[in-house]
């Protein structure tokens, strides 16, 4: 498959009805889908054959990439009950195989009192980042993580670098996800720390359109790069 | 959901860290079958992602080995090189070919009842829970 013929048919999958703010629900554009899963199936070889998991998987455009890639067994997890069922009527509509899974994501690594407190009170917020990790998935479960976390800005900062850690926990070939490039040396330097190198394979530009109210203009650009951690080298 | 992703989930409630994997299927309506391509490469991959007792205690659970007419499956890991044709096949169908439609996953050790509802597991936990 072209990446052409791949964009042209990503521009199907419906997105968001209603977006919700606080989750930060943001559509992957079709550009930039085709754009990252055919990087990671032709430059890498992490999609053919290959379980291919998507963390905060909305409407599921990455999972219908993998799928249209030829991944062997695909996942979407996501928190919010209503997208799943349009990932649902999506993976239909497109006749692929997709199982999905109402999860919170986040709470891996950054508990909901966090979420609630944060900025709050710094004494519970500061116990709730000591924590253990309560993992809800199976260490190691997938080859490959494909997603488009939360960029963590209004009340969630953190959250994109709690996806990327349970995205590593989970993968053991790579990962691919984008952050905001103002956040760059922050996530290289975390994934350094995990022992999954990070390497940003493209810097996009990410058109945010008036999905909510207090956008001010009728869209913004935002600069995002896309991520790639190689998680091959942890536990060796 | 397929028994590959079963094979993924865990309960998380808080402080419910040990006995909480494999979560047991408790079904409200039989599971489907649905044939899907059988690709050998894929299924020699997934020797290695697989949790093999969870998956032999789940296979033996549902009475998937009488239902699909498939030989046992091991419940240590395979040699991945070796595995041969037979027992690929029968991962395959466990794995891949086998959907949850409607029941739910029950934690062996907290007793937490996660629904499972036209096929989408739902894991989120209450505020007690979390």
């Amino acid at each position: 498959m072209k990446l052409k013929q791949l964009e042209a048919a990503l521009g199907e999958v419906e997105a968001f009805e209603k977006p919700n703010v606080q989750l930060e629900q943001y559509a992957t554009d079709a550009h930039i889908a085709a754009r990252m899963l055919y990087t990671a199936h032709s430059v890498y070889d992490d999609i053919e054959g290959k379980v291919v998991a998507d963390f905060g998987c909305g409407g599921g455009v990455l999972s219908i990439a993998a799928a249209m890639l030829g991944a062997g067994h695909n996942v979407g997890f996501d928190i919010d009950t209503t997208i799943l069922e349009v990932a649902r009527d999506n993976a239909e509509s497109f006749e692929i195989d997709l199982d999905l899974v109402n999860c919170n994501i986040a709470s891996w690594y950054f508990p909901q009192q966090q979420q609630q407190q944060q900025g709050k009170d710094p004494a519970s917020a500061a116990a709730a980042v000591a924590a253990p990790p309560r993992p809800q998935l199976r260490r190691g479960m997938a080859d490959c993580v494909v997603m488009n976390p939360p960029f963590g800005t209004k009340n969630n900062a953190g959250i994109d670098v709690a996806f990327l850690r349970s995205a590593v926990e989970c993968a053991t070939s790579a990962v691919y996800s984008l952050h905001k490039t103002s956040t760059r040396e922050h996530i290289l330097k975390k994934a350094a720390e995990w022992g999954a190198p990070a390497e940003v394979l493209a810097e996009l530009r990410y058109e945010l359109p008036a999905t909510y109210r207090f956008h001010r203009k009728s869209s913004v650009d935002i600069a995002v790069d896309f991520v790639r951690l190689d998680c091959s080298r942890r536990g060796a | 959901m397929k028994i590959l992703t079963h094979n993924m989930l865990m309960c998380n409630v808080k402080g419910c860290d040990k006995g909480n994997f494999p979560l047991r299927i408790e079904l409200s309506e039989p599971v489907s079958i649905q044939e899907t391509e059988f690709n050998e490469d894929f299924a020699r991959r997934l020797i290695g992602k697989v949790d093999w007792p969870a998956l032999a205690e789940t296979a033996a659970a549902l009475g998937l080995y009488d239902k699909l007419g498939i030989p046992e499956l091991p419940s240590t890991p395979p040699e991945a090189a070796t595995a041969d044709d037979a027992l690929l096949k029968a991962m395959h169908r466990v794995l891949l070919e086998v959907q949850v439609i409607e029941g739910k996953l029950v934690c062996n050790n907290c007793g937490k009842a996660y629904s499972v509802s036209k096929g989408i597991p739902n894991m989120l936990l209450t505020q007690d829970e979390l």
